[in-house]
């Protein structure tokens, strides 16, 4: 019986992490190592358990999310202070951005709306559509898609710079429409 | 850093950052120059930073994680629980499954209560303190079948399917607080010195009475309807207010998750005496509502036509009877098709 409850009580607990990890070790990939995104992941899911014995509820995505971007910001603060007053914009600039994530809210693009990307990506102009499909999906680097469509490498990391504003745009005219939820509900 | 923004102040008239360096910046090739240009202009303005970001994350949705990574860190985590796992022991009496016997309870010392509850998002983050009082901690999650336990004032519960239901060690205080997930049996022990309270997210059930059901068919709401005796829902509304909301017999509140409010009407009970015995039983009830419970039971994906959702069937599905035998009574009262396909039903007029 004992067995069994602590079975029951793991594979709920696994199907929560399959539902998440994914999403939160990609976020974390944007500003740590693969390696380091990974241990920070692990880490938050190993304190969830140890405190779900004392709480019914499995903490929500949000929960899950914060906890990671601040588990990345101790590693990048700590870093940066190992690293003393060597000059080190790059950390800097992914600092910036993870003390931009200071909530959930703040994520544009969640699994569900993957679709929506897709659709939008279709909707982009013609000469943008096709250099920002070979580097979105077919992962090209930027001069193998210049030699192919026989444009400069500039060219093609401007056309991309140009898709993914077209597309913020239409995702902040949609995510007004979500904030507005937000509020109107909270 | 701070030299970086005295830099900053110093550059008086904004470069305007080529656009080029964020696409490369954002595919992580760009040079420690033109990184360095990058944080000039992102320390300029918050929205700098906010645009760079967004473009960041879009280009990043391309990603997904292989399979084997989520297994493999699975199997990581596992090994690391079970090595913690070791002492943690729960309080549960094993008690043999048992038939339910409904009317027994009636006239009991016992008085039995069926709860379920949605899946609480908005509400429960409303008031997590109410959650506190309740002292540690048994969990308790049952994946099949039904599983019963005891609790230390030897009020009995089953518990069922995807139900998680947390108690403690002993009762103490003034109350006697759970709180659950899902779907459960209670037979209480009557203390009216000590109030049973039930926890559904933000929402305390307490226990006055004798019998109720707390049923949610669909994910967004719960419904709590009451057999005999009485009970009283306690909660929080969106602007915090405290409200109690006693129930009749034959009375059932409806409680949407999405904007927190709670609708009373009457209704035949019969219905929700669904769960306790494996038998189904619905007394001239949409087909819309009788399908997720059939595909709930069946495990099943039931797809119905639009036309046949507000179509109302009385009936019942006993124990042993498959799919195919609860659509054929349907089909004797009312001309329906249907098709099977894996574990899709598509449901159709004739």
């Amino acid at each position: 019986m004992k067995e069994r409850k602590e079975e029951n009580n793991l594979i709920s607990f696994r199907s929560y992490y399959e539902a998440n990890v994914s999403s939160l070790i990609l976020f974390a990939q944007r500003f740590v190592s693969v390696v380091i995104a990974e241990d920070i992941v692990q880490d938050v899911f190993l304190d969830i358990w140890d405190h779900t014995r004392v709480n019914a509820k499995l903490p929500s995505r949000s929960y899950l999310f914060m906890a990671v971007r601040n588990k990345c910001l101790n590693i990048l603060t700590r870093e940066q202070v190992k690293k003393n007053y060597i000059e080190s914009t790059e950390l800097d600039n992914r600092i910036l951005g993870l003390d931009y994530y200071d909530s959930f809210e703040k994520q544009l693009i969640d699994r569900e709306d993957m679709q929506y990307v897709y659709d939008e990506i279709e909707r982009l102009p013609e000469k943008c559509r096709i250099i920002f499909k070979m580097a979105y999906f077919e992962e090209k680097k930027n001069a193998e898609i210049a030699q192919i469509l026989d444009i400069s490498i500039r060219t093609v990391e401007h056309q991309l710079y140009l898709g993914l504003k077209i597309l913020r745009t239409r995702f902040m005219d949609k995510g007004m429409k979500s904030l507005f939820f937000y509020f109107s509900f909270k | 850093m701070s030299y970086l923004y005295k830099d900053n102040h110093s550059t008086k008239k904004m470069l305007p950052i080529a656009e080029e360096i964020i696409t490369r910046s954002i595919q992580k090739i760009a040079t420690p120059e033109e990184l360095s240009i990058l944080n000039k202009w992102l320390r300029e303005r918050e929205e700098n930073i906010a645009y760079y970001c967004q473009l960041e994350e879009i280009w990043n949705s391309r990603k997904s994680l292989p399979q084997e990574v989520i297994q493999s860190g699975w199997q990581m985590l596992s090994g690391e629980i079970a090595a913690r796992q070791q002492k943690e022991q729960p309080f549960i009496f094993p008690v043999k499954k048992r038939k339910f016997v409904w009317l027994r309870y009636a006239a009991a010392m016992f008085f039995g209560v069926l709860i379920t509850s949605a899946v609480w998002m908005t509400l429960s983050n409303i008031s997590k303190d109410s959650h506190q009082d309740i002292l540690v901690q048994n969990i308790v999650y049952n994946k099949t079948g039904v599983q019963s336990l005891v609790l230390s004032d030897h009020s009995e519960v089953w518990i069922n399917e995807e139900t998680r239901i947390t108690y403690p060690e002993k009762f103490t205080g003034t109350t006697r607080s759970v709180a659950l997930e899902g779907k459960a049996y209670f037979d209480i022990r009557k203390d009216p010195e000590t109030p049973f309270i039930v926890q559904i997210g933000n929402v305390d059930i307490e226990v006055t009475g004798t019998e109720f059901f707390v049923e949610s068919v669909l994910e967004e709401q719960s419904y709590i309807t009451l057999i005999s005796g009485s009970i009283s829902l306690n909660y929080k509304n969106r602007e915090g207010e405290k409200k109690s909301i006693p129930l009749a017999p034959g009375e059932q509140a409806r409680i949407d998750q999405l904007n927190g409010s709670v609708e009373i009407e009457n209704i035949d009970t019969s219905f929700y005496v669904a769960w306790k015995d494996g038998t189904y039983r619905f007394t001239d009830e949409y087909l819309e509502r009788i399908v997720p419970l059939l595909a709930k039971r069946f495990d099943l994906d039931i797809y119905i036509a639009p036309s046949l959702k507000n179509k109302r069937f009385t009936g019942r599905v006993i124990p042993g009877e498959n799919i195919e035998d609860v659509l054929y009574s349907i089909g004797k009262s009312y001309p329906i098709r249907y098709r099977i396909s894996e574990k899709n039903i598509y449901i159709g007029e004739k």
